[in-house]
């Protein structure tokens, strides 16, 4: 229902390769500088022809420049779509201007309009002050002002919400604009966890609620540290990257899906380790195609178990 | 140290596995109205007419309710549930007591019959594939009931769905509607639908097609009376045309006996009883004749600041006079809704309608209270809305509406009024 054409973007890919502009090392360290600082984790952000712009690796754009707190956070960028939308592509760089990952359409999300929001993109990835990330520059790429984003029509929206007949008529194709507004959000990731703190095995409430404080997910996290590499962003350029020292979350983006054979593969290793006794194994087997972007490791892991 | 992550794993499983969310869905108005001439806030509405210009012209709260849930989802194959409990209060006090109907209580099963990939079966009371113009709250094709049936067999070309629908009408305490002399207080009805949809035109737009058939269904303890009708049908056709981001239909319906009282929309409507009796009782209508309605109605996009709803309506009903009377009648109706929006969420609308009503003779001799008509009816109101779509919800309304009947009292002896108010809609 909500689509980016995929024709629109390989255009824009094609028209990226022409309009890219490579970064210096002067330009970021002067965004830098001009980051401003957060009172609150909130901020609007305001694109519009008195905004200021640069060329930037994925094309020229208005920007905002922002630093990052001290800890690990979660970056939550939203932009609601109106008669046109603002897709954000986001810049994570270090002290000294370096880039150390980029997150672009491709991380991008629709949100379906709720009881109180309308339609809107999304963009969320992890920032960590301990791997030397200094400043997130907020803009929009030249492979995004290409794209349109597909929403459904809202005269469907209400006849569904009113159990009404849909009319049969198509979607809507936004455009993307150099304008708009960028809803900033940052939320403090929780990592202060005493991994040696006994956990019961239960589906009792206490079992959700540990595993909803992050206990389960950090607790993993430590059994494949290494795994969380291949989950850490696409750092375009040089210098210290997250996965120097790799720290996985729960808010972790997922970057890669896996191949439908390997997803089985991992599923019927997992049962067998499970069939096996060999737990050991079958949680190591889970975990890694969890974060390889396996949808269905875990349930399969738990079913397995539940049939033992 | 197995313990450890084991658990730690579990627990995580167990808590992608745990995710309950009831989707919430539903539909909300309500606010406050004054008269000019003193007074709570009085509708405008022609006499006879099946519906009015909605837009600062609602004097109630409305409400619906949705709530749902998927309760299985694998392979494709998928169940829901909804339910839908209505309200509608006068918007009168703080308190207001009411008895919520419930309107829907369903469970729809998609893709579960192999042999015929995306069909769903469905079976409960529902809201079932309602048609309606919305800036004057009709609804046309309406036949929502208790029911069953599949829907969205894909032909190639067309889907079809077919539902048998529950129709009781009430007989109003009429004995005479009953054989007899007896005692029949309702008369059960089966409403049988079949519908073809998604017939795509390439440029054309798309066409809907429909035939409700409907018939009572008496006992030999309760029979309907040999004067009456005891079954109808109602044909639709439905064209959409997508439309400067919007959408243009035409709609044709032609009802039949049973199905063809004033307001026909697909369901048994074929006997009533009305007040209009010189000595005080109640008559029962005839059933047996026609009636069928031309409409035109969409929303459309005039340029990045104005959009714009419009219907133009015609319907007649030609019932037969058995010597009880008739609701016959012309009514037809014409309204515009413009649009423009001064930002995503502030704009202006005006709304401009039209209707005019013509009784039968044989309807005024029913009714002899019913007179040739017509309402003409303007509000102006500033709004706020979540977004820059005339569809956007939720919107905050101030209107000022003025209405003037060509031959009605509207409100305190005056046969004009202006109202003015407040008002919240919402749908989710």
């Amino acid at each position: 229902m909500r689509k980016t054409i995929q024709g629109l973007a390989l255009l824009g890919v094609l028209s990226f390769t022409t309009v890219f502009v490579p970064a210096q090392a002067a330009n970021f360290s002067q965004l830098n500088a001009q980051a401003i600082t957060l009172e609150d984790n909130k901020r609007t952000l305001t694109f519009d022809v008195n905004t200021t712009s640069a060329n930037l690796p994925l094309g020229s754009s208005h920007y905002h420049a922002f630093n990052i707190p001290s800890g690990q956070y979660q970056v939550r960028l939203r932009s609601n779509i109106y008669k046109s939308v603002f897709a954000p592509t986001a810049y994570v760089l270090d002290a000294s201007g370096n880039i150390l990952a980029t997150y672009g359409q491709d991380k991008v999300t629709h949100q379906p309009s709720g009881v109180i929001s309308p339609d809107r993109l999304q963009l969320k990835f992890d920032v960590d002050s301990t791997t030397g990330a200094a400043v997130v520059v907020v803009a929009t790429s030249q492979n995004q002002l290409n794209q349109t984003t597909e929403i459904e029509h809202p005269a469907r929206q209400l006849a569904k919400a009113r159990g009404n007949q849909p009319p049969d008529i198509p979607n809507l194709f936004i455009p993307h604009s150099q304008s708009g507004e960028v809803q900033l959000k940052l939320s403090k990731i929780e990592t202060e966890v005493d991994n040696s703190a006994p956990v019961l095995v239960t589906s009792t409430t206490a079992a959700r609620e540990a595993s909803e404080n992050k206990q389960a997910i950090v607790g993993a996290s430590s059994v494949q540290p290494s795994a969380a590499d291949a989950t850490t962003s696409s750092a375009t350029t040089v210098a210290a990257t997250a996965s120097a020292s790799a720290v996985s979350t729960s808010a972790q983006v997922k970057q890669t899906a896996l191949l439908p054979a390997s997803e089985a593969m991992y599923n019927q290793a997992i049962k067998d380790a499970v069939n096996q006794q060999d737990h050991e194994l079958a949680l190591q087997l889970m975990l890694e195609a969890s974060e390889h972007g396996s949808k269905t490791a875990r349930a399969t892991y738990l079913e397995a178990l539940e049939q033992r | 140290m197995k313990i450890l992550p084991l658990a730690a794993a579990v627990s995580a499983a167990l808590m992608a596995g745990q995710a309950v969310a009831v989707d919430f869905h539903g539909y909300l108005r309500s606010g406050i109205g004054s008269s000019g001439s003193g007074g709570d806030q009085v509708p405008m509405q022609a006499q006879g007419a099946a519906s009015k210009y909605r837009l600062g012209n609602e004097t109630e709260t409305y409400g619906e309710l949705k709530f749902g849930q998927e309760l299985y989802n694998e392979d494709g194959k998928r169940f829901y549930l909804d339910t839908n409990m209505a309200f509608s209060i006068d918007q009168a006090n703080d308190w207001e007591a009411t008895d919520p109907a419930f309107r829907e209580a369903f469970v729809i099963g998609d893709n579960l019959i192999e042999s015929l990939p995306g069909a769903s079966i469905w079976a409960g009371k529902r809201f079932y594939r309602r048609h309606d113009v919305h800036m004057i709250d009709f609804y046309y094709w309406n036949t929502s009931a208790p029911g069953g049936g599949i829907e969205n067999i894909n032909l190639g070309g067309a889907k079809m769905s077919f539902a048998w629908l529950r129709n009781t009408q009430d007989t109003g305490g009429n004995s005479e509607i009953g054989n007899e002399w007896s005692e029949a207080s309702s008369f059960t009805g089966n409403n049988l639908d079949l519908r073809f949809s998604d017939i795509q035109l390439g440029n054309f737009g798309a066409l809907e097609l429909g035939i409700n058939y409907a018939k009572y269904s008496d006992t030999d303890d309760n029979k309907l009376h040999g004067d009456f009708a005891k079954d109808g049908f109602l044909l639709t056709a439905e064209h959409t045309l997508p439309v400067m981001n919007g959408f243009n239909k035409l709609v044709l319906q032609y009802a039949s006996d049973a199905m063809a009282g004033n307001g026909f929309s697909g369901s048994l409507m074929g006997f009533g009883n009305q007040e209009g009796m010189t000595d005080g009782s109640t008559i029962s209508k005839t059933n047996s004749g026609n009636a069928w309605r031309i409409i035109d109605h969409g929303a459309i996009e005039l340029s990045s600041n104005w959009e714009m709803m419009y219907v133009m309506l015609y319907e007649k009903t030609d019932l037969d006079d058995k010597g009880y009377g008739t609701d016959n009648r012309d009514w037809w109706s014409i309204g515009i809704r413009p649009m423009y929006k001064w930002s995503n969420t502030m704009s202006t609308l005006l709304e401009l309608g039209y209707d005019d009503v013509s009784w039968k003779k044989s309807a005024i001799s029913a009714d002899p209270t019913r007179e040739d008509n017509s309402l003409t009816k303007v509000t102006l109101a500033q709004q706020w809305q979540a977004g820059p779509s005339i569809w956007a919800r939720p919107a905050l309304r101030a209107f000022a509406t003025y209405g003037k009947n060509s031959d009605i009292e509207i409100n305190d002896g005056n046969k004009d009024e202006v109202t003015f108010g407040l008002q919240m809609e919402a749908w989710w």
